[in-house]
């Protein structure tokens, strides 16, 4: 991996870099969409490049059941396989484990869980995890990591910091016997659930092993207030970060500010299914019988194929849940607004105007809901105050989720 | 709007070669030019399935596209007819009035479930929160506002309990000739050609001497009021473009007949049935559903509908339609079953246009077809295996073969691949054994298109021929990303496109036990494509059978090998319908309800 950072922000963390790995470069910060069973839902690779995607994300435990092993050997790799040819990232399958199964063991060996094909025990090892991350070919691949919920307390929460630290170490081992350092890139998960002090052992253990590694990624976060405790600035400056699950514009733009270069989430794509478009005023719900005759685009200004070719809300609202064509359209939409959101970004940190996008932003994302109160408070940590021109602005605590209702 | 049959000195029953060529007003230049015989593709809620519009243009297959306009109805006034511009119903569904002909049609054909009855002066339609009516007068206003480039008009098609009676016969042709001529009136409207291109459906249902009422109604010379109405045209058929035929409907009411006189299926040498048969009673649903799960906790509906009512009892109903009828116009049909009905269409009727509707459903089910006319030689079966047990993967298969079609009763070939079948886990050829992948062609620009190894027609359908992106869009400093990145690996440029390698039936089959909706995006441009050739193949064996005398019965010839080479029964369509259903089940729509369901019984 080359990885060379291009132009800081002057007052927030936020910062531009370029990667480039064995499909190409990707510019950063980016939202990589979830290409969960080697497919972006509805597109097809093609479509996916058009839009100016140039890094997708697999999930290595749907694709070690499906298609299996096997054929991505035979087929040289999951870039043949899916054919896309640009950067793919896998994560190393252990949050599945946690998420989808609820026989998952841990033990210092590995994730013993149940075989969904066989039903007999199954053990996932930090090498097993890298050996089949080695057999699918992503150009970035996650060591496997202890997960714990971040609403965890108590001695797990350190059990599962340590406990991934060391299978970190089994990872990187497996990962130079294979030989694939100059192929595949490898990055540690930074754990430690919500505990400040706890993951900064964590990132301590993690930095010592900075030669070793080529990027660093940030996990067990998931809910809104939590990302204001990331520390991503601590992270070794000359490795790319990765928050891992963060998808609401909002919460981009805040890991953005904080450092954060890469972030990924399924939302995007999985809203516009439920027929959610996003948009830099907020998200539109074409499911509403309000947009039942509005014959506009979702935004006229978006350069997506939806919007340039004026495919109406009225026509998306006819459609939407009936129709996967109405599906796609959206999908196509809501991954271009993610890109447009971080190219933005890049644009303004280049241009020493990233404190301005995001005031500008958020009273166009937020302005008539409210501000989340803990955006505010997080782009303060790093010098932007987000009601510096409108000191009146409303305020919402808790999540501040935007969304649009029925009776809006 | 004008269509023009080049062979005028043939027989009024027999193969024909003709062109649909649109001019559109304001516009000479850009016309849209359809050859016939060929195909129509079918919208559902006013979009093909499957596809987004970005796929509309990449895929040569899509040139005219059917409108069923009954979905629109939910709301008063239809959210169509409110699009403003030049071509409303071509901007509203993202159609291009440069590439695309749209027609429009009151009913989904393919839908044949029972409806209430229509009334003197409405028919009743289907939208998802019930049943609407829809008048004649509506249908014209509808029409106006909309401006498809063709409009189907207003026709009486019962779809109540079968067998009809007589007098509901009678009802049927005397509305439908009325609703005609109200569609046929002249456009008010100075700047617009003054008269819509209009089909009609030739109605009459089962019974001959309905028919030829109604046709007889067409050529009748008006009177009065009547003339005046449509005038300057003397009768109804002078003002019509062509005839439509629903297959669907005639194939439920000889079912129903059949069922009464509890017959079995008679032999198609059977003696015309009887159709006058009184007051009807209560007879279980037949026909195909459409494909919208609307109702999902009922028992599910037929996923396939195959009947058996052949083709040779629907013939002689469509002759007696259309024999008092200039034969100089547009014939088109409607849910046809397969391409072995198209082909007998063809052969002893002389039709033009065919809707797509069963290759439309095989990519809803999973199935990549791969079939052509004339029937593709032996040669790409070389590897033919007669095995109807699916293959054992084993770890020794990576650099197999593309699998062949499976063989049914009587050595005929399947008309397409099951991708669901665990066979294909490893196949990592192309869709299509019939056909091959732009990629594969020389890389040697100057060489021919047809030039590759095994003389094969290129499929360049999205899925067999994906084309690299010409254009990206850029995001963020346009100075700093406007790099485009190294070509794919493999691609190969033909002329001037760059083609990145086929999607391979081991994805397809990945991304259908997946439940990935871009399976059936895959398929669908891949069959659309498939039927595009079929079409074009059928065209140039009629104008081989023209040229020369000696070679005159050389289409009956291919027909019969095609019908000797490829299964009509249809055992794979069965077979994928089955796979998808449990799919469907395991991983689609409903999916936790079901599971939740399944806990509790087992609890």
């Amino acid at each position: 991996m080359q990885f060379e950072v291009i132009a800081k922000c002057h007052t927030t963390k936020a910062r531009v870099s370029s990667m480039t790995l064995a499909h190409g470069v990707t510019m950063l910060p980016t939202f990589m969409p979830v290409a969960t069973q080697a497919a972006i839902k509805g597109l097809t690779p093609e479509q996916v490049e058009s839009l100016g995607v140039t890094l997708i994300l697999n999930n290595t435990y749907h694709l070690n059941l499906r298609p299996g092993l096997e054929v991505l050997r035979a087929v040289g790799g999951a870039h043949n396989f899916q054919g896309w040819h640009r950067n793919l990232l896998t994560d190393s399958g252990g949050f599945q484990l946690v998420s989808l199964s609820k026989f998952t063991k841990i033990t210092e060996e590995g994730a013993l869980f149940t075989s969904p094909f066989t039903g007999e025990p199954t053990m996932l090892t930090p090498e097993e995890s890298i050996s089949i991350q080695h057999t699918i070919g992503a150009d970035i691949i996650m060591q496997l990591d202890d997960v714990v919920s971040s609403l965890t307390v108590g001695p797990r929460v350190s059990e599962a910091m340590e406990r991934s630290v060391r299978w970190l170490d089994r990872c990187i081992a497996q990962h130079e016997r294979a030989g694939k350092q100059s192929i595949q890139n490898l990055f540690a998960i930074v754990q430690g659930g919500l505990d400040p002090e706890l993951r900064n052992r964590c990132l301590d253990d993690m930095i010592k092993r900075r030669d070793k590694v080529a990027g660093y990624a940030i996990g067990g976060l998931s809910g809104g207030e939590e990302k204001g405790t990331i520390c991503a600035d601590r992270l070794p400056e000359d490795r790319p970060r990765y928050s891992m699950g963060i998808g609401f514009a909002e919460d981009l733009l805040v890991c953005v500010a904080l450092g954060v270069d890469m972030a990924d989430c399924v939302f995007p794509t999985r809203t516009a299914r439920f027929g959610v478009a996003l948009t830099h005023k907020g998200p539109l719900n074409l499911k509403l019988s309000k947009h039942a005759n509005d014959l506009r685009p979702i935004d006229t200004s978006c350069p997506c194929p939806t919007c340039t070719d004026k495919t109406s809300r009225a026509i998306l609202h006819h459609t939407v849940t009936h129709e996967t064509a109405s599906a796609h359209a959206i999908t196509l939409h809501n991954i271009t607004f993610q890109a447009q959101v971080m190219g933005r970004a890049r644009a303004a940190i280049i241009a020493g105007t990233f404190p301005d996008y995001l005031r500008t932003f958020f009273a166009d994302y937020f302005g008539d809901a409210g501000y989340p109160e803990w955006c505010i408070n997080a782009l303060r940590s790093v010098g932007v105050d987000l009601l510096e021109s409108t000191p009146g602005a409303k305020v919402i605590s808790g999540s501040g989720v935007r969304w649009e209702y029925a009776n809006v | 709007m004008q269509f023009t049959l080049s062979t005028t000195k043939s027989p009024q029953f027999s193969p024909r070669l003709g062109n649909v060529l649109l001019r559109r007003h304001g516009a000479p230049d850009h016309q849209c030019s359809i050859d016939t015989p060929g195909f129509f593709t079918s919208t559902s809620r006013g979009v093909i399935p499957h596809l987004s519009r970005d796929h509309h243009d990449t895929t040569q297959a899509l040139s005219w596209v059917n409108v069923p306009f009954e979905t629109f109805l939910e709301r008063s006034p239809p959210v169509p007819t409110l699009q403003n511009g030049e071509h409303p119903l071509h901007s509203f569904l993202g159609f291009r009035p440069d590439n695309h002909i749209l027609s429009m049609m009151a009913r989904n054909p393919a839908d044949g479930r029972d409806m209430p009855p229509n009334g003197n002066n409405h028919v009743s339609t289907y939208c998802l929160r019930g049943v609407r009516k829809l008048t004649p007068a509506e249908w014209r206003l509808h029409t106006l506002a909309c401006q498809p480039d063709i409009v189907i008009a207003l026709s009486d098609t019962p779809y109540t309990n079968t067998p009809y009676s007589q007098k509901r016969l009678t009802k049927s042709i005397e509305r439908s000739a009325k609703w005609l001529a109200d569609i046929l009136r002249p456009v008010e409207a100075s700047n617009e050609p003054n008269r819509l291109n209009v089909l009609v459906h030739m109605a009459g249902g089962t019974n001959p001497n309905a028919r030829q009422a109604f046709s007889d109604s067409l050529l009748e010379i008006l009177h009065g009021k009547e003339a005046e109405q449509v005038a300057p045209l003397r009768c109804l058929d002078e003002g019509l473009l062509g005839y439509t035929f629903d297959l669907l409907p005639l194939r439920q009411a000889f079912e129903a007949q059949w069922r009464r006189s509890s017959l079995n299926i008679p032999s198609p040498e059977y003696d015309e049935p009887s159709s006058t048969s009184s007051a009807s009673t209560p007879i279980p649903e037949s026909g195909s559903n459409s494909s919208l799960p609307l109702q999902p906790p009922s028992p599910p509906p037929p996923l396939i509908h195959r009947s058996p009512v052949s083709t040779s009892f629907l013939i002689p109903l469509i002759h007696t339609s259309l024999s008092s009828l200039p034969s100089n116009k547009l014939r088109l049909i409607n849910t046809t079953s397969s391409p072995h009905e198209i082909l007998r269409l063809i052969q002893h009727v002389g039709i033009d246009l065919f809707d797509a509707h069963w290759a439309q459903r095989a990519a809803d089910i999973g199935i990549a077809l791969d079939f052509t006319f004339p029937a593709c030689s032996q040669d790409a079966f070389l590897d033919i295996d007669s095995d109807p047990n699916p293959i054992i993967i084993t770890t020794t298969t990576t650099a197999r073969k593309p699998l062949s079609l499976r063989l049914r009763a009587d050595n005929k070939r399947d008309i397409g691949h099951n991708i669901y079948d665990a066979r294909y886990t490893l196949d990592f050829s192309s869709f299509a054994n019939c056909f091959s992948p732009a990629s594969a062609a020389s890389s040697d620009p100057t060489s021919p298109v047809n030039d590759n190894p095994y003389d094969k027609p290129i499929c360049l359908c999205a899925a067999c021929s994906p084309l690299a992106p010409q254009t990206r869009i850029c995001h963020g400093p346009p100075d700093l990303e406007a790099e485009t990145g190294p070509p794919p690996p493999s691609s190969s440029s033909l002329s001037g496109n760059l083609y990145k390698p086929p999607y391979t039936r081991a994805y397809l089959h990945h991304l259908l036990h997946t439940h990935e909706m871009s399976a059936h995006s895959l398929l669908l441009m891949h069959n659309l494509s498939v039927l595009d050739a079929f079409f074009s193949g059928i065209r140039n064996v009629i104008a081989m059978s023209l040229v020369d005398s000696s070679t005159e019965d050389v289409f009956a010839r291919e027909v019969d090998r095609f019908m000797r080479t490829y299964d009509e029964e249809l055992a794979v369509f069965d077979e994928a319908a089955l796979a998808w259903r449990e799919v469907d089940l395991a991983r689609g729509k409903g999916r936790l309800a079901r599971e939740k369901e399944n806990a509790r019984q087992e609890v």
